[in-house]
């Protein structure tokens, strides 16, 4: 047995990390995802800008010219993606991560990590563009609850099980060569738009609070997280459904009476 | 008194416990749906498609390892409720369920009392069914590839998708994808042929309304016995296994809830026992490769392993490293195909060479992925592990490793089921094959694996035995391809 992978002494703290980290090699990407939180709430520390409000589309639209405040936005859109999203990404990328050969386990993770993430930055976009436009016509808690009430909907529709399912599937992984790289990333692609698919109306709320904002984005974390792990997720969607519901009728009652 | 449950292929079809099993099973039909100890009842208890299933429904346990203990305890309330009418009834009072050991010699057809649509006195019979596929009922033999238990009573292990009993699952999950090699073969095999693409057998939801289901179930827990009495052997000792509760319908009509702690021991805790010599210490079979039948009094691990060659850790602790996988999917529908798997050499090297003076040094497993059909298509493919080609007969068996069939994956395509986060798989210990093919040269290269997939088919009778089932045969419809999104190497 001297050939065996050297047994790493778990007595350490280093030993330990090693040997969790050869167990759950996707657990790596949970550093960005970690980082990314503690910056946002760090920002919401008193003499700071809270970042969420660069991407408030409110004050966005207030500037000229779109492309360019879009592209501003970037940064902060890619770090509250990364926060809500992350997390449901992880089984993914560890199964392209145990799926492949011990030497391209890593880039693997990373090619499913960009594809993922590439269609949430697209959507992102999409989102934020649509949303510049809805705040010079409307205001923004009409914004706001009318995509609670979409995502009241949306939670208990046919089409987000659809997605769903998608998102649990995998796609073919050959071992090595540009078949690999190509499959890696059109496995994250392929998680990744279902994804989006699934849960675009929770990222068009969190995008459209503008007070109390990082409240939901945590909430939505631990959702997506849940959801993604949960075996029967059709009983959290019915929940969900509701509490956006009921949430879009208390936020209404204000502007009613 | 201990119950003997008895081989059908010793008894006449005029035999008072398959006259009174018929005559229980007409009676069980005649009782409606919604009557615990109705036949329906029974087998929804199993699954069932019907609309609003009853809590008690719908219970089973597959691709788990509580797969073997689950229906330990079904076909065991099962034969109470059924003994119970059998005495209403008249019949004997010692009646136990019969098992169909389809690994005997002249016994791989389904027993002569379950073939014929009538009775002597032209009234139907109970035991049979149409819905089974074609040839069975004319007595269409079964292949041994499929009906040897060999395989899977070589395991030492209980715990783990390619030892024994199948992998640990959630209690909660009916359809899990850690099937052990019972499971596999002979069980999930025997389903799919005796159902066919379009019989009962091969649907979870229909196969328990099927009176050969019991006894093809009391065969799968007589293996079980004989293997807990094999030396190396032992049950799992993880308490979620032993401790957890399933709930049943006793004769009295009540519930109960029953652990597999309460049913290790069939004679001392169940009170019935197999008439087998298995239990006495002869053998049942000769594995391949390991000489006459006199040379053993057990079937030996086969073809050699011993426990502590591994050190065995488990999942949580290892990180399963792949050694080379195929580059595309594979759709199996033809007779036969041909799969190359090359060994990736920097793998190789990083997880120690794989053999060393004729020992591997660490096991290495071939995974069957994200297994897929549109519905289960009903066929059984053979895995042969370096098959030279063109092969005779005789030389195939060194070269099973195990079956590919899909009994139950209608229940991953099943949306509110519960099966969103994996997909089917098969995994198959192929170290010891490995080694014994590179002892003697028959695997040379080291770099490259062979897999050769064979479609397997029942021997169907001559036509004009066939009767009325050559008849109705207008032409067998394309049966569904097996998707096989990959196939890997894996080495613990
Ligand atoms: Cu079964």
């Amino acid at each position: 047995m001297n050939n065996r992978i050297p047994i790493l002494d778990r007595h350490t703290l280093a030993g330990r990390i090693k040997h969790k980290l050869r167990i759950h090699p996707e657990l790596l990407f949970q550093i960005p995802i970690g980082l990314s939180l503690i910056l946002l709430v760090l920002s919401y520390l008193p003499y700071t800008t809270p970042l969420t409000h660069i991407f408030n589309p409110h004050m966005a639209h207030q500037m000229p010219n779109l492309p360019k405040q879009l592209l501003l936005q970037m940064p902060a859109l890619m770090l509250m993606t990364l926060i809500m999203m992350g997390p449901a990404a992880l089984p993914g990328i560890r199964h392209a991560g145990i799926s492949s050969l011990y030497w391209r386990r890593k880039r693997s993770m990373a090619e499913y990590a960009f594809g993922y993430l590439s269609c949430w930055l697209l959507c992102d976009v999409l989102l934020m563009a649509c949303l510049m436009e809805f705040d010079m016509f409307f205001k923004k808690y009409q914004i706001l609850i009318t995509f609670l009430v979409i995502s009241a909907f949306w939670q208990t529709s046919f089409l987000k099980k659809r997605f769903m399912e998608k998102c649990h599937k995998v796609t073919n992984l050959p071992p090595k060569g540009y078949r690999a790289e190509l499959a890696s990333i059109r496995f994250g692609i392929y998680n990744g738009s279902a994804c989006v698919g699934t849960c675009w109306p929770l990222m068009a709320v969190a995008m459209s609070f503008t007070y109390g904002k990082i409240i939901f984005i945590l909430l939505i974390t631990a959702y997506t997280t849940i959801e993604r792990r949960h075996e029967k997720p059709g009983e959290l969607f019915r929940l969900s459904g509701i509490a956006f519901g009921v949430l879009s009728v208390l936020l209404l009652l204000p502007a009613l009476l | 008194m201990v119950y003997i449950r008895r081989n059908i292929w010793n008894m006449s079809s005029d035999d008072p416990i398959v006259v009174s099993y018929a005559n229980a099973v007409r009676e069980m039909q005649n009782r409606d749906i919604n009557d615990p100890t109705s036949w329906l009842y029974q087998a929804a208890i199993h699954a069932t498609k019907l609309a609003n299933p009853l809590s008690s429904w719908n219970q089973c346990r597959h691709g788990s390892w509580y797969f073997i203990s689950w229906h330990r305890m079904y076909v065991y309330f099962f034969e109470s409720m059924v003994r119970q009418i059998v005495i209403e009834q008249g019949g004997p009072t010692d009646w136990a369920l019969p098992y169909w050991d389809y690994n005997l010699p002249g016994q791989n057809s389904i027993p002569l009392p379950f073939r014929n649509a009538t009775l002597q006195d032209g009234s139907p019979n109970p035991l049979y069914v149409s819905e089974r596929a074609q040839g069975i009922n004319s007595g269409a033999t079964l292949p041994s590839t499929i009906t040897n238990p060999a395989f899977a009573l070589s395991r030492l292990f209980f715990v783990g998708a390619s030892e024994f009993g199948g992998g640990k699952t959630d209690p909660k999950y009916r359809f899990w994808s850690l099937t052990g090699r019972l499971e596999q073969t002979p069980h999930n095999d025997i389903h799919n042929a005796v159902g066919g693409p379009f019989g009962w057998m091969s649907d979870p939801a229909t196969a328990a309304q099927d009176p050969i289901f019991w006894l093809h179930h009391a065969n799968i827990d007589r293996l079980w016995w004989v293997w807990q009495n094999m030396p190396q052997r032992a049950n799992p000792t993880d308490p979620d296994w032993l401790n957890q509760p399933f709930g049943f319908i006793n004769t009295s009509r009540q519930p109960v809830q029953i652990t597999a702690l309460q049913i290790q021991n069939i004679v001392a805790q169940l009170n019935y026992d197999y008439d087998t010599p298995s239990t006495t210490g002869e053998p049942l079979f000769t594995p391949p490769g390991t000489g006459g039948p006199n040379d053993i009094e057990w079937p030996e691990p086969w073809p050699k392993l011993s426990a502590n060659r591994f050190d065995i850790m488990t999942l949580e602790e290892t990180m399963p490293e792949l050694l080379g996988a195929t580059n595309q999917p594979l759709f199996l529908a033809e007779e036969s195909a041909k799969v190359r798997l090359s060994i990736d050499d920097r793998a190789l090297r990083h997880s120690a060479s794989l053999i060393n003076q004729g020992q591997l040094k660490r096991k290495v497993f071939l995974d069957l992925e994200d297994l897929d059909a549109e519905d289960n298509p009903g066929s059984i493919y053979s895995l042969y592990l370096n098959l030279p080609e063109n092969s005779p007969e005789d030389v195939k068996p060194a070269h099973h490793i195990g079956n590919v069939s899909l009994f139950g994956v209608e229940r991953f395509q099943n949306q509110n089921d519960d099966h969103l986060n994996h997909t089917f798989r098969i995994s198959i210990d192929i170290t010891d094959f490995l080694e014994e093919q590179a002892a003697d040269h028959t695997w040379q290269d080291g770099e490259n694996i062979d897999i050769t997939f064979e479609k397997q088919s029942l021997g169907l009778p001559a036509q004009s035995e066939m009767g009325e089932e050559a008849a109705s045969d207008s032409g067998t419809p394309d049966t569904p391809a097996i998707k096989i999104g990959r196939i890997s190497l894996r080495c613990e």
